[in-house]
C-alpha cells in the first residue's frame, strides 16, 4: 500500500506573533515552526497502517520554502520512507483551491493507494485543501475521520459528527481522508530513526504552472490582531424602569445571557 | 584540514597565545540539521515524560526514575556516546552535548542519566576490553541496566587517590574481595552496575567493574540541599566478591580511569549547566512579564531590567564557551578511530584546561542565573510553590562536584605550566615581555569589536605577565601559593570566556550580518568591559603578592595599562538585552 501524508509547516503554537509592516502575515523573522498538529496525526494513522497491512511505503508531501525540509526530515525519522518537496517561498497567499491544485499535480504520477492528511491547518484553518485535491485528482473523500480500517477492499473509516455521534462510512479506494487530531498516540522519533532519515530521498519539485497561475486568484489585504474595545451605553435616559427593560432586551439579544 | 587536525590535537591551551579567527570555533548557531533534531527529541521528551511527573520524581520515586531511564532508551537517548558495535551510535561530542544541555531542564533527572550516561557508562567505553564491552554495554545503551560511579570515600573527596577500600585477590585467584565504603553515589539507590575504585592489597588503585548482585549493598538515601530528585548513597562493600575479569584496565592504574573520567565528565557538564541557567532565566522573564506591582508589570522595571539582561549574558558567553570546547574535542577527534581508545583520552585530555575553565565558569554562572531567578520572584522565589526555589538549590552541587571548582581553578594554571607545550610562554622572560610587548595581536583580525580585540589581546599579556612572574617567584614551591594560583586562574577563565562570546558574535555576524546580531554584539560589549574589570581585579592582588615594596607601583602600573578600558553604556545594553528577552517571552539566542 503507497500512502502519501500531506504535511503543512504552521508557526509554533507559542511563538509571540507580531505583524508585518505590510500588515499582510506575521512577521517571520524570529519565530519558529512546528507541523501542523492534525497532518502529525495523518502520518502517525499512515504508519500505523503500513506496519498492520505489512509494508507499503508512506510518502510525505510538503510544501514551502526551505525550512519546511525540518518537517519532512521529523517525518522520516519517525518512519516514512521518502518525501517530495514542493518548493515555493510564500505559502500564505494560496487559496485552498491554488494549495490544492499545486499539491495534486505534484503527486498524480504517484498514484497512490491512499491520500492522507490533517483535517485542517493550525493557521488559515480553511479545512478544505484535502477536500479540493481529492476532487481534482477524481478520488472519493471523507472528512475528520478518527479510524481507519483497510484491512478489505473497501475502505472503511469512522468519522466524528457533532454532538458525540459518530459515522461509519465506506469508498472504493483510492481515496483521500481528512484526520482528526488526538486520535492516537503519536510516536516520537529515536535518534536513530534521526540517522537513517540521513539516507532518504527529498525529491524537490517545483509547482506547476497552471498551480501557480492559480495562486494569483487571491491575495491577503490584511490581517489584525482582533480588537478589544470598551464601550458604556446609558439606558433609559433616566427612567429606571424603561432601563431594566432595556437592560433585559440585552442581554436577551445581544450578550445572549439570559 | 588534515594539518588543522593534527595541530589542535595538542593544542588545549593554546587559546593565550595564538589569535583565534571567527572561522576557527565553532559555535551553538553551527548545530547541523540532524543535531538540531537529536536535541529536539530530547527536548520533546522531557517536556512531555519527564517534567509533567516532577513532583513524583522529587519524591524519590525510583521505579519511575527508572521507567523514564528506560524510555529514554527507547529513544535512543542513553546511546549517544556509546560506539555503534556495541549498540550506541557513536555521536560526535556536540550531539552528546546539546543532547545534555536540553536534559538539564530538570536537574535531578540530569543527575540521574548523566550520571548514567557520562560517569557511569564512559568507564566501560574508555577502557573496558571487548568481553567487558559487549557484557554491559548493550544493556546500558537502553536503559535495561543503570550504571553508578563510585570513587568518593568518606575520607578521600577532592584526594581521590587516598581511598581506603581494599581489594584483596581470592586464594584460587578468581576473584578480588572488596571491601570498603564510598560516599555520595549518585543513582546509588537503584543502579545495577558501578565502576567502584579500590586499592589492590591497599597499595594499588584499581578501577572494577562490579555488579550489585555480587553484593553491594546501599546506604540510606543521603539528605541533600538540593537534587532531592536524584538518588544519593553510600555504598557499603562487605566482601563483594567481584571475578578477577572484571577489573577495568590494569590493577594499579585506576588513577588513569578517575581522572579522565572525571575529565569527559567536564566536558559535558558546561551545556546542562547552561542550561538549567536559561530553563531559570525563561522562567523569570515569563514571572516578570505577569507579575504586576505598582499598577505595572515589574518587567518594565530598571532594577528587574538590568537582572534579566545580564543573566542573559552569562546564558550566552556560556554557550559560546563551551560549544567552542566541544568543537575544538570533534575536530581533534576526527581524526582519531574511535576504537583507538587510548588516543581519544588523550586528545581530549588536551583540553583539559578548557573544560576546567568551562567547569569554574558554568557552574558559576549558573549560579549567579537561579540566584537573580529568584530574586525576580521576590517573595514567592522563597516558595517551594514556585520553581525559582528549587532551581536555586539544584545548582549548588554543581560547584561542588566533577572536581570543586577550587580544584579545577588549581588545574588551570598548574596544567599550564606542567604542559611542554605552554610551559615556555610563562617564565620571567616571558612575564618581562609581556609588559613592554606593545605589539597588538588582534590587527591581523577584521572584527566588528576592535576595542574588545585589542583588550583581550592585552589580557593575553596579562596572563603571561601574571602566570610567568609567579612562576619566577615562587619557582617549584608555586603549587603551595593557592590564592595567587586562583586569581590567575580567574583571569585565564576570563580571557577564554570574552574571547569565546567575540567570536561567537562575530562568526553570527558574518553569517547573519551585523542588523540580526545587535544584540550578541551588546551582550559581548557588556561582558567585555565588566570581564575587564575583574581582570584588573584579580591582577592587581597577584602583583601586590608578588611585588617587592619598591616595585609595586610600577606593577600596578602595568596592570593598569593592560586592563584599561573604557566603559561601555552597560545600563542601556542591558535594557536592550532584557527588551528582546521580555519580546521573545524567553531565552531565544
Amino acid at each position: 500500500m503507497k500512502i502519501i501524508v500531506f504535511m503543512k509547516q504552521v508557526v509554533n503554537k507559542d511563538a509571540i506573533l507580531r505583524i508585518n509592516k505590510e500588515g499582510t502575515w506575521v512577521e517571520e523573522g524570529d519565530i519558529s515552526y512546528e507541523v501542523n498538529e492534525s497532518d502529525g496525526y495523518a502520518l502517525e494513522e499512515a504508519l500505523r497502517l503500513k506496519e498492520k497491512h505489512g509494508g507499503g511505503e508512506v510518502v510525505i508531501c510538503s510544501m514551502g520554502p526551505q525550512r519546511v525540509k525540518a518537517v519532512i526530515k521529523d517525518g522520516l525519522a519517525r518512519g516514512a520512507d521518502r518525501a517530495i518537496h514542493v518548493v515555493l517561498d510564500n505559502l500564505n497567499n494560496l487559496s485552498p483551491f491554488a494549495a490544492a491544485k499545486i499539491l495534486a499535480e505534484a503527486v498524480r504520477e504517484e498514484n497512490a493507494d491512499l491520500l492522507l492528511t490533517g483535517l485542517q491547518s493550525d493557521d488559515q484553518g480553511f479545512a478544505q485543501t484535502g477536500v479540493i485535491m481529492a476532487e481534482l485528482l477524481g478520488l472519493p473523500h471523507a472528512t475528520i475521520v478518527i479510524e481507519v480500517d483497510a484491512s478489505n477492499e473497501a475502505l472503511r473509516v469512522k468519522r466524528e459528527l457533532e454532538s458525540g455521534w459518530y459515522q461509519w462510512y465506506s469508498m472504493p479506494r483510492p481515496a483521500m481522508l481528512t484526520i482528526q487530531s488526538g486520535i492516537s498516540q503519536i510516536r516520537y522519533a529515536t535518534l536513530k530513526g534521526i540517522m537513517a532519515a540521513k539516507k532518504k530521498e527529498i525529491k524537490e519539485v517545483q509547482p506547476s504552472s497552471e498551480g501557480t497561475s492559480a495562486a494569483s486568484f487571491q491575495r491577503i489585504e490584511k490581517i489584525y490582531f482582533p480588537q478589544k474595545t470598551k464601550q458604556t451605553q446609558f439606558l433609559g435616559g433616566g427612567d429606571a424602569k424603561k432601563g431594566a427593560a432595556e437592560l433585559a432586551e440585552k442581554l436577551r439579544a445581544e450578550a445572549r445571557v439570559i | 584540514m588534515s594539518a588543522r587536525t593534527d595541530a589542535i590535537e595538542s593544542e588545549g591551551g593554546q587559546f593565550l597565545t595564538a589569535d583565534v579567527s571567527a572561522e576557527e570555533v565553532f559555535t551553538r548557531e553551527d548545530l547541523s540539521p540532524a543535531q538540531q533534531m537529536f536535541g529536539r527529541i530530547a527536548e520533546d521528551f522531557m517536556r512531555t515524560e519527564v517534567l509533567p511527573h516532577e513532583e513524583r520524581i522529587y519524591n524519590k520515586d525510583w521505579a519511575l526514575t527508572r521507567e523514564l531511564l528506560l524510555k529514554a532508551g527507547e529513544l535512543d537517548l542513553l546511546r549517544v556516546d556509546v560506539p555503534e558495535a556495541y549498540g550506541g551510535l557513536g555521536l560526535d561530542k556536540v550531539s552528546s552535548a546539546y543532547v545534555s544541555e536540553q536534559i538539564g531542564v530538570m536537574p535531578s533527572f540530569a543527575g540521574s542519566l548523566g550520571a548514567h550516561t557520562a560517569i557511569g557508562t564512559f568507564p566501560l567505553i574508555y577502557f573496558g576490553n571487548d568481553e567487558q564491552k559487549a557484557r554491559y554495554l548493550p544493556r546500558l545503551a537502553s536503559g535495561e541496566w543503570v550504571a553508578a560511579y563510585a570513587l568518593t570515600e568518606p575520607g578521600s573527596g577532592s584526594d581521590a587517590l587516598a581511598a581506603r577500600s581494599r581489594a584483596t585477590l581470592s586464594e584460587d585467584r578468581k576473584h578480588y574481595i572488596l571491601n570498603g565504603q564510598k560516599m555520595w553515589i549518585t543513582n546509588g539507590g537503584f543502579a545495577d552496575v558501578f565502576t567502584i575504585f579500590a586499592k589492590v592489597d591497599g597499595e594499588r588503585f584499581t578501577a572494577f567493574i562490579v555488579e550489585r548482585e555480587m553484593g553491594v549493598v546501599s546506604g540510606r538515601e543521603e539528605p541533600k540541599l538540593g537534587l532531592d530528585g536524584s538518588s544519593t548513597t553510600a555504598l557499603i562493600l562487605e566482601n563483594v566478591r567481584v571475578p578477577v575479569e572484571n577489573v577495568l584496565g590494569r590493577v594499579g592504574e585506576g588513577h588513569k580511569v578517575a581522572f579522565n573520567i572525571l575529565n569527559l565528565g567536564r566536558l559535558k557538564l558546561g551545556t546542562r549547566n547552561i542550561g538549567s541557567a536559561k530553563q531559570a532565566l525563561s522562567r523569570a522573564i515569563k514571572y516578570s512579564v505577569e507579575r504586576h506591582q505598582f499598577g505595572r508589570a515589574i518587567s518594565e522595571f530598571g532594577m528587574i531590567r538590568q537582572k534579566l539582561g545580564e543573566m542573559a549574558v552569562r546564558c550566552f558567553v556560556g554557550d559560546a564557551m563551551v560549544y567552542r570546547t566541544l568543537g575544538d574535542v570533534d575536530r581533534a577527534l576526527a581524526s582519531i578511530p574511535p576504537e583507538e581508545t587510548a588516543r581519544v583520552l588523550k586528545a581530549i585530555e588536551g583540553f583539559a584546561v578548557e573544560c576546567s575553565i568551562n567547569k569554574v565558569w558554568t557552574s558559576e554562572a549558573q549560579a549567579f542565573v537561579v540566584d537573580e531567578a529568584l530574586q525576580v520572584y521576590g517573595g514567592y522565589g522563597y516558595s517551594k510553590e514556585f520553581p525559582a526555589e528549587r532551581a536555586y538549590r539544584d545548582a549548588r552541587i554543581t560547584r561542588i562536584y566533577e572536581g570543586t571548582n577550587e580544584i579545577n581553578r588549581l588545574i588551570i594554571p598548574t596544567r599550564l605550566l606542567k604542559n611542554p607545550q605552554t610551559a615556555q610562554l610563562f617564565t620571567k622572560e616571558t612575564a618581562r615581555r609581556a609588559l613592554e610587548d606593545s605589539q597588538d595581536l588582534a590587527k591581523t583580525i577584521e572584527t566588528h569589536f576592535s576595542a574588545e580585540r585589542d583588550m583581550l589581546s592585552r589580557a593575553k599579556r596579562l596572563v603571561a605577565f601574571t602566570l610567568g612572574r609567579a612562576r619566577a617567584t615562587y619557582n617549584d614551591a608555586i603549587a603551595n601559593e593557592q590564592e595567587v594560583l586562583g586569581h590567575i586562574a580567574d583571569i585565564i577563565i576570563e580571557v577564554y570566556a570574552l574571547e569565546s562570546a567575540i567570536l561567537r558574535t562575530e562568526k553570527l555576524i558574518g553569517a547573519k550580518g551585523e542588523a540580526a546580531a545587535t544584540i550578541p554584539i551588546d551582550i559581548t560589549r557588556v561582558y567585555a568591559s565588566d570581564a575587564a574589570d575583574r581582570m584588573e581585579h584579580s591582577a592587581r592582588q597577584v602583583a601586590a603578592a608578588l611585588a617587592k615594596t619598591e616595585e609595586l607601583d610600577h606593577l600596578l602600573n602595568s596592570v593598569r595599562r593592560l586592563t584599561s578600558h573604557t566603559t561601555y553604556n552597560t545600563v542601556a545594553a542591558r535594557r536592550r538585552i532584557s527588551d528582546s528577552l521580555i519580546r521573545a517571552g524567553r531565552y531565544h539566542l
